[in-house]
């Protein structure tokens, strides 16, 4: 009985404290949620309720109910554009997630020169997308250009990597690994450095070798870095847009159609914004589900760090 | 700015002189003329581009409309004109609200406010959203149809029919904006479909004259390919999925293929019918162009890639619009464009030749007051129309590297005014490209001008398109196959489901 | 803070072996940076083209003929100093906005632990699945005229500042970044009685120092080259930015001139992207 009464304070002490710190987690939130509310959330939801509606130029004039959503999935784009993200996502893992991960480990290692690599590789995103995509061009050119120049010049056969279906994704991804590459770097760079040197000092002296170093050390540490960045790049990748519009426009026949690009034709070119909704709800729902499976996945890693 | 108020100032004087001068029991100003410039008072050494100092009747070009005395009826009125150039072309800004400058002083009550906003698809849809759009803005090539359809230009029917422009314009370059009988914005530049050409390629391969029929293009096109150094024979939008769909269909009307063949209506409802002999053959000479004859670029392209073909000297042959030669010059200002030709398109199995037009459209916004329609409405008619300022125009160009002037063109107005009109361009014309195999064409009726599909029409480009990429793509493609599916797609995916 | 190293240490680096790695490493880079840089050259060398030259197939990196005054053309005809102050301002308050709201809201996710956590994560990261450009008429329609307080931010540097100032992106990389301190240091403060605010203020940002200056950089010039928001808020001429400028630029310009003006545009992200990176160079840092 003498115990129930400074249990019942603590608990209530301990309840004004909870309370107390939930205002300070949500003030801190605060102004994220107010302008994410008003510039993210509340834009999506009209996008959203337009899927359902018949809108023009002077915005909605009707609901149709699922109209949109028939001809969405009517139309054989819908199919081809959704498989030809799967593989530009596919390619872009392969070979570009770990293009990033790789520079950035060369860098941190060249102790007088690392600096310059670094602006190196981010120069590309201080160019114009147009610009930088003109280049490309230059270097994709099926006839003179510069890659099938070199090809020639060594007796290769040129190659035509943006006209032929089976190469231009490939092509593309290469574009995109070029462009955001240097910011990746850099964000790996600021994990890199984060390690605390000493622990490849206790490896080294244990007998690590390099390759090991890496495999057991580093990598392990900028682990869920490299998770988060994982993600984001699928994301990032699905909305390919940019790359298709100004260089294939969606061709080879249909080869590099994306969802984004199709979502820009029906709203801008046809003024069918009904449509282009409907578009972006099923990035919404596909890409949704696959972000709420990642914060789901790192809810339950980051509870069992503190069992 | 000293220019500006100078301006203002003198218009002021000038307008108390009128009055000053009615009052005293002259003859009041006839509506017909605009508000007549006292010689002494234009003489003023401040202003670069002076109002000239002959009268009215002296210049070369007939006054054609008549300003109404008042605007709204003297109520405060103030409009948002866009298109005014940015002070990166501070020459012609400065021209321009000089221009402004004047017409406020015909008309004190109207206050034009500059904008130099000029329309792009994505800027414009918001604009519309927020009730933002200029009062008077600026359309280009395909997109008038769409404007009107989508309900932001304002109805200009009584407006045309008072000043009597109605009849004045040309009437297939009226039809761009008329829909149902009410037109729905100023022309002001047309241009026509045809073929554009290098004279000198041409030339050199032994060529006197451009292909006649398809055949001959081929084989002409043949004879001017060159892949070592990069040159195409004969180039077509096929990139570009709305555009390919619009040449291809120009294509396909030169073979014979009707507007109403693509889409008509049976027991009220529509039905597409482009899958015929005609779109077949159209698409199969597509093919041979590619795969049997190896003539066409082999990089995706769009508006301003095919135009750039031509322009580098990487295509002999493009099929093109008439007006992109402006283009070609405003941006590849060191090409030499007197190598260049405009030609109609080589003639059908129907031994006619076909062109589309379309044109730049000054329209006005839909959700404007009835007094902003007014004064928007006179001040594009007055400044394209005017005589002083047809002249002020064309001087202020003059000195200005970037404005091209002339080059192949479809009638914009009527005769007789259109002779005069065309005589005078001709005078200011820094585009030396010839033309005049087209021009001939035209006047005989040997070159037909159609009009693009009506309904759906967008859609039935976007699904056209991809067709064409993939024949000119895929060695292996099944022209009658895929025009038969997209048909079906077109059909079942967009004219079944159209509310 | 013993000597800085890498994976490698000094002495290793000096062996045979180590010497045969840092060689390739630094071969590596060097290819990799030559094509990196080559964009940025061509760009450079196409202002001082004729336009039809830039065309030309083939490899051609120098012109025919240097044509210098066509970026002493692209500069008078752009009114450089204004548009880059501009510019540098935009860039300048988005950046900070964005850093502070991040920061605050990733610190909130990270430590804090706010009720209906995984919901916030989730609405928050489900912002990042559909481009800007599929809500950008709504978003546009919200600027002009602002829910509750019926203000309208068209024309005002707010209204860049705000938008901008949202970044799914920032929020979760910040708090990855955040969960990597170890709770130690913060029971330590705890004890010591700091407040949340102390906490965030002394012990995580400056923890975070490299990763906020990379982002920091980032945004900076993710701002600098962004045009499609400023050309619809910004209406007055001399408000604009230098991109905005660019796109006017490109209308009725020769090609030679739009790369000129180009180059020129990139020149300050590019100084800013320099002095930038000599600060990343310590690990944690007080």
């Amino acid at each position: 009985m003498n115990l129930s009464f400074p249990i019942k304070k603590w608990e209530r002490l301990l309840q004004r404290q909870k309370v107390r710190d939930q205002i300070n987690a949500y003030l801190f939130l605060l102004p994220a949620l107010g302008l994410f509310a008003l510039f993210s959330w509340y834009p999506i939801l009209k996008t959203v309720l337009y899927s359902f509606q018949k809108v023009g130029l002077r915005g909605p004039a009707g609901w149709v109910g699922l109209n949109n959503y028939v001809r969405l999935l009517g139309n054989p784009a819908f199919a081809i554009a959704w498989r030809n993200v799967l593989d530009f996502v596919i390619l872009s893992i392969i070979f570009g997630f770990m293009v990033p991960i790789v520079l950035a480990l060369m860098i941190n290692e060249m102790r007088r020169y690392g600096y310059i690599f670094q602006v190196v590789t981010y120069l590309p995103t201080l160019i114009p997308v147009a610009i930088a995509l003109l280049v490309w061009r230059f270097i994709y050119a099926p006839e003179g250009g510069i890659l099938n120049s070199t090809l020639k010049a060594v007796g290769l056969p040129s190659q035509l990597w943006l006209q032929n279906p089976k190469l231009v994704k490939f092509s593309l991804i290469i574009i995109m690994t070029w462009m955001g590459a240097g910011g990746s770097v850099l964000i790996y760079l600021a994990a890199l450095k984060e390690i605390n040197v000493e622990v490849y000092e206790a490896a080294e002296l244990d007998g690590f070798s390099p390759w090991q170093r890496i495999l057991y050390i580093t990598l392990p540490l900028i682990r869920t870095r490299m998770a988060i960045m994982l993600v984001l790049q699928i994301i990032f990748v699905s909305q390919v847009f940019t790359e298709p519009f100004i260089l294939t426009m969606g061709g080879p026949g249909n080869s590099t159609l994306t969802p984004v690009l199709e979502m820009y034709r029906a709203a801008f070119e046809r003024s069918d914004f009904g449509l282009a909704s409907a578009w972006s709800v099923s990035l919404l729902m596909v890409l949704g589900v696959f972000s709420a499976i990642y914060v789901g996945l790192t809810r339950r890693s980051e509870a069992s760090r503190f069992s | 700015m000293k220019t500006r108020r100078f301006s203002l100032v003198l218009g002021a004087v000038m307008a108390f002189l009128v009055l000053v001068l009615s009052a005293c029991g002259g003859a009041t100003p006839a509506p017909a003329t605009p508000v007549p410039v006292e010689p002494t008072a234009t003489a003023a050494p401040q202003e670069p581009t002076p109002v000239p100092a002959t009268p009215t009747e002296e210049l070369p070009i007939p006054t054609v409309v008549q300003m109404p005395e008042q605007i709204a009826g003297g109520r405060p009125v103030e409009i948002v004109v866009a298109g005014a150039p940015p002070d990166s072309q501070p020459e012609l800004r400065a021209a321009w609200d000089e221009q402004a400058a004047r017409f406020m002083a015909l008309y004190p009550n109207v206050k034009i406010v500059a904008s130099d906003y000029r329309y792009d698809p994505d800027s414009f849809a918001a604009l519309v959203a927020a009730n933002q759009v200029p009062t008077l803005f600026q359309v280009y090539m395909t997109d008038p149809g769409k404007m009107v359809e989508q309900g932001v230009a304002a109805d200009l029917t009584d407006y045309f029919k008072a000043t009597g422009l109605d009849k004045l314009f040309n009437a297939s370059v009226l039809n761009i904006v008329t829909v149902n009988g009410k037109v729905y914005g100023i022309p002001m530049k047309a241009y026509a479909m045809g073929l554009a050409y290098n004279k000198n390629m041409l030339a050199a391969a032994g060529f006197d004259h451009p292909p006649r029929d398809w055949n001959e293009l081929a084989s002409m096109a043949q004879a001017l390919t060159n892949r070592d150094t990069g040159v195409a024979g004969f180039t077509f939008i096929f990139g570009d999925p709305k555009a390919a769909g619009w040449h291809t269909t120009i294509i396909a009307y030169d073979f014979g293929l009707k507007n109403t063949d693509i889409v008509y209506e049976e027991n009220g409802k529509y039905k597409a019918g482009f899958d015929n002999e005609a779109m077949r053959n159209a698409l199969q000479m597509i093919y041979d162009l590619r795969w049997k004859y190896d003539v066409l670029p082999l990089e995706a392209n769009d508006w301003a890639k095919n135009g750039e073909a031509l322009a580098t000297g990487h295509a002999a042959m493009a099929l093109m619009a008439s007006d992109q030669f402006i283009w070609i010059r405003q941006t590849f200002a060191d090409v030499d464009m007197s190598q260049f030709a405009f030609a109609p398109l080589p003639a059908g199995p129907s031994g006619k030749s076909v062109s589309l037009v379309g044109g730049d459209v000054a329209m006005i916004s839909a959700s404007a007051t009835p007094d902003q329609v007014e004064a928007a409405f006179y001040f594009r008619v007055w400044t394209q129309l005017d005589p002083h300022e047809i002249m002020a125009r064309y001087e202020a160009g003059k000195k200005d590297p970037t404005t091209v002037v002339g080059g192949p063109s479809v009638p914009l107005y009527t005769d007789p005014y259109q002779s005069t009109y065309a005589a005078l361009e001709e005078q200011y014309s820094n585009l030396p490209v010839e033309y005049s195999l087209f021009q001939q064409s035209v006047v005989s009726g040997q070159t037909v001008f159609m009009i693009e599909p009506q309904i759906a029409g967008q859609d039935y480009y976007g699904i056209l398109g991809p067709v064409v990429n993939t024949i000119v793509t895929d060695k292996n493609a099944d022209v009658a196959r895929l025009l038969t599916e997209a048909q079906n797609t077109f059909q079942t995916n967009v004219l079944d489901l159209l509310k | 803070m013993t000597s800085v190293r890498g994976i490698l240490s000094d002495i290793e680096r000096r062996s045979i072996g180590g010497r045969i790695i840092t060689s390739f490493f630094l071969l590596t880079l060097v290819v990799v940076g030559l094509a990196y840089i080559f964009p940025f050259v061509f760009a450079f060398t196409a202002g001082l083209k004729t336009s039809s030259e830039i065309f030309d197939p083939g490899l051609h990196l120098f012109p025919r003929q240097a044509h210098w005054e066509n970026y002493a053309e692209a500069w008078r005809r752009f009114n450089m100093t204004g548009m880059f102050l501009n510019t540098i301002y935009v860039a300048l308050g988005g950046t900070i906005g964005r850093l502070l709201v991040s920061a605050m809201a990733a610190y909130s996710l990270s430590r804090l632990k706010p009720a209906g956590q995984t919901l916030i994560q989730t609405l928050i990261l489900v912002t990042l699945t559909v481009p800007m450009i599929a809500y950008l008429i709504p978003l546009y329609l919200t600027l002009t005229n602002l829910p509750v307080l019926h203000i309208s931010l068209i024309n005002k540097y707010w209204g860049l500042w705000l938008p901008y100032s949202v970044s799914a992106f920032h929020v979760m990389v910040l708090k990855n970044s955040f969960d990597q301190i170890p709770q130690d240091y913060y029971d330590a403060a705890a004890i010591d009685g700091a407040s949340p605010l102390r906490m965030f203020l002394s012990l995580t940002l400056p923890l975070s120092s490299s990763i906020l200056l990379v982002l920091g950089l980032l945004t900076f010039v993710g701002i600098w080259g962004d045009f499609l928001l400023p050309l619809l808020i910004l209406r007055d001429s001399s408000l604009q930015t230098v991109s905005v400028r660019l796109y006017t630029l490109t209308r009725s310009f020769p090609m030679n001139l739009q790369m000129a003006g180009a180059f020129l545009g990139m020149i300050p992200p590019a100084l800013a992207v320099l002095f930038l990176q000599r600060h990343m160079r310590g690990g944690l840092t007080f």
